[in-house]
């Protein structure tokens, strides 16, 4: 089964590849066919045509755009995507310093929004038209409404200005203390590691607001979609006849989640690719100093070798969460098995 | 024509969330129409005098750091959130119905196509594919509404295709053909009007979509900047203010964005429901 | 092998008595409507008999059956009772119900893959069966199922316990959920239209084999069909319904040598006609649920409906020729 396996992931994973490359490739030309002048921003005001035409040379731009995408292209699957413009670092390293801080809030957000999202919704499928899931139901209808920046914002003024509760809105730690040693590249974790536990509060309290933001933008459409296929569940014909077998609200209770797990993981799966985007807009508002604020800013700065890498970033992720959503489909879903 | 009447109020009846929703919505589409006979100033106006002031009885939610009346831009800004949302919707579906109605009667390489750009589409956050787009071709109103609206078509071509191919097989299909429908007749007379309805719902979900994405992307600097009066762009400005205790200029364009959407929502949650309740009982 | 004894009428195991069932619902306009799906329900399933019931679509046999074993959903209006071994299943709710289902009285399903739990191997679905009402530890639990899957007929049960449901045939599919429903040994067996979307083949093969454990058993069967060949080949007794009413009962040789009720004499009309030259017309309107009425209800369609047919009440069935060959019709006579 696990060579099957290997051989199903690796098919996955050669046809995600392409699409990855397709949304670079729009993303490529969009940006450049759009997008301002980079030449004049790095000469500066002061440079002659000459200067104007070394740079251009010296950035690539004087060939055909699809030269310069297959250029990219060759560069990028050797590690190398570009240099930023703006910090003139390049822009794997911009990345690979960013990425666990990113994958932190979105982790912790999506995990939180799992936990309270799945049972809620699991429950109120078992309960349908009762009060509570009317309940459920309003609060993720609520939860869909929300543009989560706006709750970002509402959060700070809650916790930060009114309650006096939450630390100010910049980056993840108390600009007094210094950052732990890098073992996951996550504060909180790494000071725990070691032992350091004011700087870990800190950055606990600097993890709460953003974490709870993006935890509750994950939660409505989980709570939804599990009460959606729970119900369908509880509805279906096999746990019918499981109740005329008398098996007992109890196990007929596990029958329903185990069944339903696997439909709802996969959601939860796809929720997390959807969050990429809302979480760079609270990575903004928290200066949260990931790849979401930074890749914002480069967008609003035209800063094309950032942007790719943003987009491309953003686009390998969700491949690598698909693939292991479709793993944990095969592992765990007999009836696939075939059609795979 | 009273019985449609107390039809429609049976439905409203039986399903609360439509008529609370629409209402909500018409609420909104009056204010966006209304909005220079509603708003009590200009909301372009700058009243130097009065700059972050609170709510007050003079500007009743207050001004912001320009010096422009709130409440006024709040009423003006559904006209925004209108004219990006309804155009958007209104081109996807222009696009996205015959896509849909063609790869799901045809099939062949049109339906290939649907199917690999609502692949590209997945893999890929659209919000910052919005972001992205919208930010390299220009800032302006009509591409964020051309965005939107493209990349929305995918989802009524696939809501429409896979109504499509679900008849297809049916008898409706048959007997149709068996009387000597051509291809186009087929598709607008026979097929269109069967696949509607799960289009319908689409279209409040889409707009909810239109509203909060144009919104988001004002939020970020892109599209719409001050000094108009954009829920998404005062939000923008807001943000700078929270921290020091100005909050009624984010949470007031926030209130009406999270009011309009959850009414959209609503609706298309009624409609589900009530579109649900047609087909397990005909 | 047929029991010897013809009156059920001594400690019936399966007694419906006067069974009201009606559902409220809104259309899609709001309006309440009513649909009084049984309407008076008088049936019995005496000791080792097996007994069919037959009726058209819509007649209400399945929702006897989903009423007997309480799977009805809360919106449910049900009046009148059915003892079990000497316990009205109407009243019982929860443990006490599940006390008595999978394991005194059996019920298999009629769509045999999706009544399978997809995720889990059917050997351990047997399993949790068996323990969910006995106390068997795991190893004799797994032996018994190996057993059952042996009696139902399963080739190589062994490797067959491991399978998944999608994996099976139909047919197959069909022999685990009798096996489900027979391991436990009830006294009762429920057979809901038990050959639907099997081969026609494929269908004796698994009467048969019903008819075989139930009678190895010693257990009483009720099967539901809307086929007149499977009654006249399998069971002991029959009830034929119609509009949420028993409108005749009594033994299989008897009511098809002298039908009294005017439905019945169409119904096996009908299918004899199938094989010979003349056919029987009805008329094809099914009954409407939603009319209450307390006189007789097949009245619309009867060639023999008099002015009493339509006016007086008809509620209590009476005997014919035998006293348990009971029929629901004015124009009835007991000689």
């Amino acid at each position: 089964m696990w060579v099957q396996l290997f051989r199903f992931l690796l098919r996955r994973l050669a046809v995600s590849l392409p699409l990855v490359v397709g949304v670079v490739f729009v993303t490529f030309m969009l940006v450049r066919i759009g997008g301002g002048d980079p030449v004049a921003l790095l000469a500066g005001p002061t440079a002659s045509a000459q200067e104007h035409a070394e740079i251009r040379k010296g950035l690539g731009l004087d060939q055909s755009l699809v030269t310069q995408f297959g250029i990219y292209i060759s560069k990028a699957a050797q590690g190398d995507l570009g240099q930023s413009w703006l910090s003139s670092k390049q822009v794997s390293e911009e990345i690979t310093k960013r990425a666990l801080v990113t994958l932190e809030l979105l982790l912790w957000g999506v995990a939180i929004g799992a936990l309270v999202g799945i049972p809620l919704g699991a429950r109120a499928a078992a309960r349908r038209g009762s009060m509570f899931d009317q309940v459920v139901r309003a609060l993720s209808l609520a939860g869909f409404s929300i543009p989560t920046y706006w709750l970002g914002l509402i959060a700070i003024l809650t916790f930060f200005y009114a309650l006096g509760l939450s630390p100010a809105p910049m980056g993840r730690l108390d600009a007094t203390l210094i950052t732990p040693d890098r073992i996951t590249g996550s504060y909180f974790i790494d000071a725990l590691l070691r032992g350091q536990w004011e700087v870990a509060r800190s950055a606990l309290s600097h993890l709460l607001l953003p974490v709870m933001t993006v935890a509750v933008v994950a939660c409505a459409p989980i709570m939804k979609h599990t009460r959606a296929i729970a119900s369908e569940i509880v509805d279906s014909e096999f746990i019918r006849f499981a109740r005329s077998s008398g098996l007992g609200e109890r196990r007929i209770r596990g029958m329903v989640l185990r069944n339903s797990m696997v439909p709802v993981l996969t959601f939860v799966g796809t929720e997390i690719v959807g969050l990429l985007g809302t979480s760079s807009l609270i990575e903004l508002i928290f200066s949260w100093g990931g790849i979401g604020q930074w890749g914002l800013q480069s967008i609003l700065n035209g800063d094309f070798a950032a942007i790719q890498g943003y987009v491309l970033f953003a686009a390998l992720l969700s491949v690598v969460v698909f693939v292991v959503i479709d793993a944990a489909n095969y592992l765990l879903e007999p009836r696939g098995r075939e059609r795979m | 024509m009273r019985t449609t009447l107390m039809a429609w109020l049976n439905v409203f009846r039986g399903f609360p969330s439509i008529a609370v929703g629409l209402l909500i919505v018409g609420l909104y589409a009056a204010m966006a129409l209304l909005a220079p006979w509603l708003a009590p100033m200009d909301p372009i106006a700058v009243h130097a005098d009065a700059v972050l002031s609170p709510p007050s009885a003079r500007f009743l939610l207050g001004t912001d750091g320009n010096g422009m009346d709130l409440f006024s831009r709040i009423i003006y800004g559904a006209r925004y959130a209108f004219g990006i949302a309804v155009p958007a919707v209104l081109l996807s579906i222009l696009i996205g119905l015959p896509v849909g109605l063609w790869a799901g009667y045809r099939g062949g390489w049109i339906d290939e196509g649907l199917l690999r750009c609502m692949d590209l589409l997945r893999v890929f956050p659209s919000i910052i594919l919005a972001l992205t787009i919208v930010a390299a071709t220009g800032q302006s109103i009509m591409n964020v509404i051309l965005v939107i609206g493209l990349l929305d078509a995918p989802i009524f071509a696939r809501v429409v295709r896979a109504e499509i191919l679900a008849l297809r097989g049916g008898l409706l299909m048959e007997s149709a053909r068996a009387i000597g429908n051509g291809t186009s007749r087929m598709l607008f007379v026979h097929l269109l009007p069967n696949s509607i309805s799960g289009a319908l719902t689409q279209i409040s979900v889409r707009m909810a979509w239109a509203i909060r994405v144009s919104a988001t992307l004002a939020f970020v600097g892109i599209g719409i900047q001050q000094p108009t009066p954009e829920w998404g762009a005062m939000i923008r400005q807001g943000a700078e203010f929270m921290v020091t205790g100005e909050w009624w200029v984010a949470l007031f364009p926030g209130m009406a964005l999270v009011t309009l959407i959850f009414g959209l929502n609503l609706a298309a949650d009624g409609i589900q429901d009530w579109m649900g309740r047609r087909r397990t009982q005909r | 092998m047929t029991p010897a004894a013809t009156s059920d009428a001594v400690n019936p195991v399966l007694s419906i008595r006067g069974v009201h069932l009606a559902f409220a619902s809104r259309d899609a306009l709001g309006a309440v409507r009513r649909a009084h799906v049984l309407n008076g329900v008088e049936l019995e399933v005496g000791p080792g008999r097996i007994v069919g019931l037959i009726g058209e679509t819509g007649a209400g046999k399945s929702m006897t059956a989903t009423a007997t074993i309480g799977l009805l959903p809360p919106s449910a209006e049900i009046k009148g009772q059915i003892i079990f071994e000497g316990v009205d299943l109407l009243s019982l709710q929860g443990a006490a119900l599940d006390k008595v289902r999978g394991a005194r009285i059996g019920f298999v399903a009629q769509n045999p893959r999706a009544a399978l739990e997809p995720v889990t191997r059917v050997g351990d679905q047997l399993v949790r069966l068996i323990q969910a009402h006995s106390s068997l530890s795991s190893q004799a639990a797994r032996e018994r199922a190996i057993a059952i899957l042996e009696a139902v007929g399963i080739p190589d049960p062994q490797a067959r316990y491991r399978a998944y449901p999608h994996e099976l045939s139909g047919g197959m599919a069909q022999r685990v959920v009798i096996a489900m429903a027979l391991v436990n040994q009830p006294q009762l067996v429920i057979a809901d239209e038990p050959t639907t979307g099997l081969d026609v083949t494929v269908q004796a093969q698994v009467l048969d084999l019903l008819q075989q454990l139930v009678r190895a058993q010693g257990a009483a069967a009720l099967i539901i069909t809307h086929d007149l060949g499977i009654v006249a080949q399998y069971c002991d007794d029959m009830a034929i319904m119609f509009a949420g009413r028993v409108v005749e009962r009594g033994p299989v040789a008897h009511i098809f040598a002298k039908p009294q009720h005017p439905y019945t004499r169409r119904l096996i009309a009908a299918s004899r006609a199938r094989i010979g030259t003349a056919l029987t017309s009805m008329k094809s309107d099914p009954p409407d649920l939603f009319r209450q009425t307390t006189a007789c209800v097949y009245a619309d369609r009867c060639e023999l409906v008099a002015a009493v047919c339509q006016s007086a009440p008809l509620e209590k069935s009476c005997s014919t020729a035998a006293p348990d060959h009971r029929v629901l019709c004015h124009l009835a006579q007991t000689p």
